[in-house]
């Protein structure tokens, strides 16, 4: 997804961060400070109020109008940093935060002209501390504490011991996060093949298993899932992909296994002998972190305002498990080795970044999500494996969090009624779930990890192929036939989006089991929904 | 008469043969010989699109792009100032950064003759450009140019291929008029054209080189361009073949399929080119 961690350190970033903040500076600091405070205060306020619900009968009016700003927010990231005017201007995140800020805004000026000024505060506090504060408090987290272990070693790379690698890669991101992953073992692995000539389709291999596909068991692995748990699909839901995880991830093992037994025979005598000789062992520093990012997964697992505590009859208050996933992210930053995030190049730099834009990207999605709750059945999307690929083209190309909601949004679409306790109907769930994560591998840009790899790779010295290189060689011929098989095996079948409901029924993903947010809240029922 | 001799140090395996050859050409016509670098600033900082969270590995990716160029570029103009130092040739170094097309458009003005690999421009093991990107500098304008492979061979057989258009007869006229290596055997091949139609051809041409002191073999074979070409300059023992290049776009190339030219690029065949 979007928080792509490149723990680089450059001079950019370097400088920003000593620049000192104008008076005015301060000034908006504060203003947005006491908003959030607001909003957060707002939130709790409203928080037994119900769960907003119910089909959704019109769509704003003029909506038209009102998802421009998402559309000029998505268009403003995609292409600023390509065009040579405003490269340079891009790269400050007080300006990225500007330009976020300004669609979240008239997104906001649009709800304030066609539903009233009543609508402002409703939608601030669905978009910002329902999803945006436990989203970017989440994503911090992991990256903080992700980036404290540092994994060093130089193995003899053989075939088998390159394959273990991407195997446990795959095991572990849905534990730590794929962006945790990749960070944790991109180094390792790029040390243990420094002595092979042909490494790139290591590097391939790689964002397609642990960048991308290992990270759909949990909630934590990817954060569209994150953002699904925070819609109410119960935090191990995501348990039952294993069986499209094992397929997936099994298959595409054995291609790379067989693969690099290819290229392993046409490496040169002289580099397989300085490979064998020149080895070290595996050596973890900052392992201490590993027991925090525990303390993170229990948190998001157990901890909910809307639930009891483990069958204590103790509910947490709202906010307390962000606050505990701070405590997480502070006694990390106490307790990791110096060296440990200094040998991982970690800096802020990533996740300020993924900070300043989502703001706008949460605010600036709501119109699209209102439409989308009345037109989404005439999309023509019914079949799960419609979802799969419809969720897994956009993802390939645009964020897969926004992208996730969008879809989620038009599946939940087809439900009369929205109940607390029920979310979508499980097939198109799946198929949504298998999407947004799995097409993430198919460019550099469907997953933030996905263009750190290929950065730290090239920095080691493997030319690694184009953007449009590495979709024609690499992901459309090998990802491609596995998705289909993927299509095949699981997502075809009765016509999901039109197959009777009942809450808590068979065909519905989950309950709400554990959410910050409440439910999606319908804007435009009458009366008027709680929350909006 | 070539006086002065440009030569790129592009950074690929090509540029130490294309500095020996640079330095072969001087001090056989008393030549200067100017190096010329170019770091590609447009295509370093184009690390293609980015996701968000994903611009500080893009700048920190650029920075490491522009920093090993930077060190490749300082390694080539060394090796070429020790080379030209040994071989007592006056020699200029000329470090631009900027667009290459641009560039060396500008600096062919001054210069009678441009050297090159066959393939890359300027890559410094960092950007990537496509194998045939030295077509393109022909029809931008850079000509003659001399394209070497990755050996550096003696230039004793030219083989002139010959099809009667304007750009072969101009590639023909200034190989002839440059008198690179006076002392050569020459052959003048056409292919795959009727002998009632090759011979006039032959002939013509042959009757050019001698009035610019050459002595032609002349051979008119029935194989269409782009297999016979690369086969006969392999069975003739070419050590270089003139060749008229032809202006076809890239997109109209994709269409129609690859020319002899690429065919003979692809295939490391050191080239004379004109247009």
């Amino acid at each position: 997804m979007s928080s792509q961690l490149a723990f680089s350190m450059t001079e950019t970033e370097t400088s920003t961060t000593k620049r000192r903040v104008s008076p005015l500076g301060w000034l908006a600091v504060l203003l947005g400070a006491a908003l959030m405070g607001y909003l957060i205060y707002y939130n709790i306020a409203h928080l037994h109020e119900g769960h907003a619900g119910g089909a959704h009968h019109e769509a704003p009016p003029l909506w038209g109008i009102g998802i421009l700003p998402f559309i000029a927010l998505l268009g403003c990231i995609a292409i600023l940093p390509l065009l040579p005017a405003t490269h340079h201007w891009w790269e400050s995140n007080l300006n990225r935060l500007g330009v976020a800020l300004a669609c979240g805004g008239a997104a906001l000026v649009y709800y304030f002209f066609a539903e009233g000024p009543q609508q402002i505060l409703p939608v601030l506090n669905h978009a910002v501390p329902a999803e945006y504060v436990p989203f970017i408090v989440l994503l911090f987290s992991l990256y903080v504490i992700s980036g404290g272990i540092c994994l060093k070693g130089d193995l003899a790379a053989h075939p088998s011991t390159n394959t273990a690698f991407l195997a446990f890669g795959a095991l572990i991101a849905s534990f730590i996060g794929t962006t945790g992953a990749s960070m944790l073992l991109i180094r390792p692995l790029l040390q243990t093949n420094s002595e092979r000539k042909h490494v790139v389709h290591t590097v391939v291999f790689f964002i397609f298993l642990v960048s991308n596909i290992g990270g759909c068991l949990l909630p934590i692995g990817d954060p569209p899932l994150f953002l699904g748990y925070l819609r109410g699909v119960a935090f191990f839901w995501t348990f039952h992909l294993v069986v499209e995880w094992a397929i997936c991830c099994g298959v595409l093992l054995v291609i790379y296994f067989l693969l690099d037994t290819w290229f392993y025979r046409r490496e040169k005598p002289r580099d397989i002998r300085r490979d064998e000789t020149e080895k070290r062992p595996l050596r973890v520093t900052g392992g201490i972190n590993i027991l925090w990012l525990a303390g993170i997964v229990a948190c998001v697992a157990t901890i909910s305002h809307e639930k009891e505590f483990l069958g204590t009859g103790w509910t947490p208050f709202p906010f307390l498990r962000e606050v505990l996933m701070l405590g997480f992210v502070g006694i990390s930053l106490l307790t990791t080795p110096k060296g440990a995030r200094e040998d991982n190049q970690f800096n802020y730099a990533a996740i300020l970044e993924v900070a300043a834009l989502f703001i706008g990207i949460f605010i600036a999605m709501q119109v699209p999500i209102d439409v989308l709750r009345v037109y989404g059945p005439n999309l023509g999307l019914t079949q799960p494996w419609h979802f799969f690929w419809a969720t897994g083209s956009l993802s390939s190309f645009l964020d897969n969090a926004p992208t996730y909601v969008v879809f989620f949004e038009t599946a939940a679409s087809f439900e009369e009624t929205r109940l607390p306790e029920t979310v979508i109907r499980e097939p198109l769930l799946v198929g949504i779930s298998l999407g947004a994560v799995f097409m993430g591998a198919m460019t550099y840009i469907g997953n933030g990890p996905n263009f750190m790899v290929k950065a730290i790779a090239e920095q080691s010295g493997v030319r690694m192929p184009s953007f449009f290189g590495y979709m024609f060689k690499y992901s459309i011929p090998m990802l491609v036939p596995v998705f289909v098989v993927i299509t095949m095996i699981f997502l075809t079948g009765g016509n999901a989006a039109h197959e009777p409901s009942a809450a808590g029924g068979e065909t519905h993903a989950a309950h709400v089991e554990s959410t910050s947010a409440p439910a999606t809240p319908a804007v435009h029922d009458e009366p008027a929904a709680p929350g909006h | 008469m070539v006086r002065r001799i440009l030569v790129a140090l592009s950074g690929t395996p090509y540029t130490p043969v294309a500095i020996r050859q640079a330095i072969e050409l001087a001090q056989r016509h008393d030549a200067s010989v100017t190096g010329v670098t170019i770091v590609d600033l447009p295509a370093l900082s184009d690390v293609g699109p980015i996701p968000i969270g994903g611009s500080a590995a893009a700048h920190s990716l650029a920075e490491h792009r522009m920093q090993i160029t930077q060190e490749r570029v300082e390694e080539e103009i060394a090796n070429f100032e020790k080379a030209c130092r040994n071989a007592s040739i006056s020699y200029a170094v000329d470090r631009e950064s900027g667009d290459p097309f641009d560039l060396l458009l500008e600096l062919w003005r001054y210069h009678d003759l441009t050297i090159i690999g066959l393939r890359g421009l300027f890559e410094y093991g960092v950007v990537h450009h496509p194998d045939d990107e030295i077509i393109r500098l022909i029809a931008h304008g850079v000509r003659p140019i001399i394209a070497v492979s990755h050996e550096h061979r003696p230039i004793n057989r030219v083989l002139i291929a010959c099809n009667g258009s304007p750009e072969s007869a101009m590639a023909m006229k200034r190989f002839a008029q440059t008198r690179l290596w006076p002392d050569v055997t020459v052959k003048i091949a056409c292919f795959g054209f009727e002998d009632d139609e090759a011979l006039p051809l032959l002939t013509n041409a042959a009757t050019y080189l001698r009035a610019h002191g050459y002595e032609p073999e002349a051979e008119s074979l029935p194989s269409y361009p782009k297999e016979g070409l690369l086969k006969h300059c392999r069975e003739w023992r070419a050590d270089l073949v003139v060749l008229g290049a032809s202006s076809r776009g890239r997109i109209m190339r994709l269409v129609m399929g690859e020319t002899a030219l690429e065919a003979l690029i692809h295939a490391d065949v050191p080239l004379f080119l004109s247009q």
